[in-house]
């Protein structure tokens, strides 16, 4: 805009706008260094804004993955080390019953065996009855009562409780005991039955169990592999949502964070700038020539 | 040689350079005088006198008037940029209040709070049955019914704030328009649209204090008196003035009138200025106020029809989350006392009968967040909440672009007409010892004349 004259007032809002819109440079420069952020309001990024949203939800979402992979590998690393001591009985017990099945054991022996076994089946009842915190591990989602009453009988229900991992992705933190322990083959029968063969000194009727005892001890196995692939799958939900926390706060900062360096630099340039200009219009203010006459 | 005229030639300049002096005063006192135009002396040859042989000789010199410095047009074009300027200041400075109720920076706003409300749900997928995340989830659905809440309240207020301004500026506005017509009257009435200095300041501050306020438009009339018009619609038209004042349409909505002989015109979609600004940032807070209402009745029914479908700890099926009522949606959102009373009310369970970590219904209420409810079925709630946010910031950036840009223009405009039109001291100097010299060299005119004049007397 050519200035034709410079009137006392022109001079006056001159100064007066000037200095105003660099004041107000000067503390938007001095908000970004302080907070440390370039976007302190939706305005300062409007077309970043959907863009942040999205990202922090995503970046809490991956938060809670974790955590909650976390706790459900608490639960499924207990039912893991259930589950290998289980199979560990269970082998015992087939150990004990080949030998059993032999016939030159004596019926002292049998008894003795019968013994150990109701011990074992007892232990395995205990087992399956394990509570982590509050939380009875083998009783699908009724996990607030023992999954099995003392004689064996399963009381929990056939819905095992899942923990949210990922998006959409779910994993399986608690076990149908009913599954397990009483699949194919109820183990706890087969036990009872084993326990009774033996008090009998009967090796027929021993030898006639074998086969349900192999597959008592492969149920078992199974329900310890499905185990640990559900530990496996928190494994790597871990690790997915711990790199994207990573990968999205790295975004997000670039989005939201202002580089402290440029910040400072920018700074001290517009609040030079703006020293200089008030000097320049103090000193311009006090020449003229009414001064001369 | 005729001393007598010799005398008034003197005279003449004495007064002229006199009038010069007082001229040059009044503008260096009002150097600093909001509106006042620099005014400078004109000054005529007094009609020569014939002498013998024909030869006309001079007979000094007169005060034909005192010029107002001045340019209607750039005056025009300041007015009305003047007017625009404030009306986008008052839409970015009202945008930039409504921004903060949406507490983004703070990371409390509407968006994170019903993320909250989601990850609570995801947090109690770990244990259904476990009281603790129940009541996390009380606290978070009781915060995000609170921030809608409070939310739509913080724009209500707004709202109404913007529009009982918009009602206190009518009165200004009438008294200006009135003081205007009286103004006009006056210059009118002097008979000089060019020489009535002062009261043209006061005229052109006047129509500048209008169009501030209404965007208003401003026409000059030959005999000196200015015209204000609303977008056509005119409420000063020389000596007359007419009224404006606000009503409601039928929709309860605040509008702007101006009084007619015949009736009312609605100028609500016309008018500029604050009050332009005032009504645009009524509006965009309206709109925000409506999606929000959108956004609680829609949540409200979609969550609490999927958690009647679930079953408490108690058997029972699941109570309403959210209250709301028709028409205040988001102002009246409320979350269940009950439930927050007793955390074993939330339905996560898929049957009555089901165990204590039954999460069929859970999952369901979490797929809510991901379900596109909103906007025919395009948008799921996040998405919803963030297009909102993506319109406060978007409006609130460009009214304060245009701010920024109207200001700059106006300003412009301010420059070159203060610069047209403002008191040069530098120049006022020069002019004063102009004067000075005019009047000393004019007062030995008279002291030669009076000088020669007694040589005369003498010799008689």
């Amino acid at each position: 805009m050519p200035v034709i004259r410079s009137s006392q007032s022109y001079l006056f809002d001159l100064v007066r706008s000037e200095s105003a819109r660099m004041g107000k440079e000067v503390n938007a420069l001095k908000e970004q260094a302080i907070t440390g952020r370039k976007v302190n309001r939706p305005s300062d990024a409007p077309a970043s804004m959907g863009k942040i949203v999205r990202i922090r939800e995503e970046t809490a979402n991956q938060e809670i993955y974790q955590d909650n992979a976390s706790w459900a590998q608490s639960i499924i690393g207990t039912v893991d080390t259930l589950l290998g001591s289980a199979t560990n009985s269970m082998k015992r017990i087939q150990e004990l019953s080949i030998a059993m099945s032999n016939e030159t054991y004596s019926a002292t022996d049998r008894a003795a065996a019968a013994l150990e076994v109701d011990a074992i089946r007892e232990d395995l009842i205990r087992l399956a009855n394990t509570e982590f915190g509050d939380r009875y591990l083998f009783a699908g989602s009724s996990y607030d009562v023992p999954a099995f009453d003392s004689s064996g009988t399963y009381v929990g229900d056939n819905d095992p409780p899942e923990v949210l991992i990922g998006t959409d992705n779910w994993v399986q933190a608690g076990w149908d005991g009913s599954e397990v322990f009483q699949g194919n083959v109820d183990i706890f029968q087969v036990l009872t039955d084993l326990s009774t063969a033996l008090v009998a000194n009967i090796p027929g009727d021993v030898q006639a169990l074998l086969s349900d005892l192999d597959a008592g001890l492969e149920q078992t196995i199974a329900a310890h592999q499905d185990v640990g692939w559900a530990f496996s799958k928190t494994d790597d939900a871990m690790i997915l949502a711990e790199h994207l926390e990573v990968d999205l706060s790295q975004h997000l900062s670039a989005l939201v964070d202002a580089d402290p360096a440029e910040s400072y630099l920018r700074l001290q340039e517009a609040q030079m700038a703006y020293s200089a200009a008030l000097q320049v219009a103090a000193g311009g203010m006090n020449m003229g020539l009414f001064d001369h006459i | 040689m005729s001393l007598l005229s010799t005398l008034n030639i003197g005279r003449s300049g004495l007064q002229s350079a006199s009038i010069g002096i007082e001229t040059t005063s009044h503008n260096v006192a009002n150097a600093s005088t909001d509106g006042f135009h620099r005014r400078s002396v004109e000054r005529k040859l007094n009609p020569g006198r014939l002498i013998s042989g024909g030869a006309r000789v001079g007979q000094g010199v007169f005060v034909s008037r005192i010029r107002r410095a001045s340019d209607e047009l750039l005056g025009k074009r300041w007015v009305e940029a003047g007017g625009a300027a404030a009306q986008s200041g008052a839409l970015s400075a009202g945008l930039s209040t409504i921004e903060t109720y949406f507490n983004e920076a703070a990371q409390a706003g509407v968006n994170e709070v019903v993320q909250n409300f989601f990850d609570g749900l995801a947090r109690a997928s770990a244990d259904p049955a476990d009281l603790g995340h129940r009541q996390t989830l009380n606290r978070a659905g009781a915060s995000l019914a609170e921030t809608v809440s409070r939310t739509a309240k913080s724009l209500e207020n707004a709202i109404a704030d913007f529009e009982s301004s918009i009602d206190a500026t009518t009165y200004s506005v009438n008294r200006l328009s009135a003081d205007l017509a009286g103004v006009n009257e006056a210059i009118n009435e002097s008979g000089d649209s060019v020489g009535a200095g002062d009261m043209m300041d006061k005229r052109d501050r006047l129509a500048q204090q209008i169009a501030a306020l209404t965007g208003a438009n401003v026409s000059y009339s030959g005999s000196g008196m200015v015209n204000v018009y609303i977008s056509g619609h005119s409420i000063v038209s020389g000596v007359e003035h007419r009224e404006i004042s606000t009503g409601e349409d039928a929709n309860g909505d605040q509008k702007i009138l101006i009084a007619t002989g015949a009736g009312f015109v609605d100028v609500t979609r016309v008018i500029g200025g604050e009050m332009g600004g005032a009504k645009a940032a009524a509006d965009k807070s309206s709109d925000y106020l409506d999606t929000l209402d959108t956004f609680a009745s829609d949540f409200s029914t979609t969550i609490n029809g999927q958690h009647a479908s679930g079953f408490d700890l108690n058997g029972a099926s699941g109570a309403d989350l959210f209250n709301v009522t028709t028409g205040s949606e988001a102002r009246s959102m409320e979350f269940s006392s009950s439930i927050y009373d007793d955390a074993r009310l939330w339905a996560f369970a898929g049957t009555a009968t089901s165990g204590v970590g039954d999460d069929t219904n859970l999952k369901s209420l979490i797929d809510v967040e991901s379900t596109k409810i909103f906007t025919s079925g395009s948008e799921t709630s996040g998405q919803f909440l963030a297009s909102l946010l993506n319109d406060v910031a978007s409006d609130t950036a460009k009214a304060s672009v245009e701010a920024s840009q109207s200001a700059a223009r106006s300003g412009d405009l301010q420059s070159l007409m203060k610069s047209l039109t403002g008191v040069d001291l530098d120049q006022e100097a020069t002019s004063l010892i102009e004067f000075q010299a005019a009047y000393q060299a004019s007062a030995k005119v008279i002291r030669a004349a009076d000088e020669l004049l007694r040589s005369l007397m003498s010799i008689i």
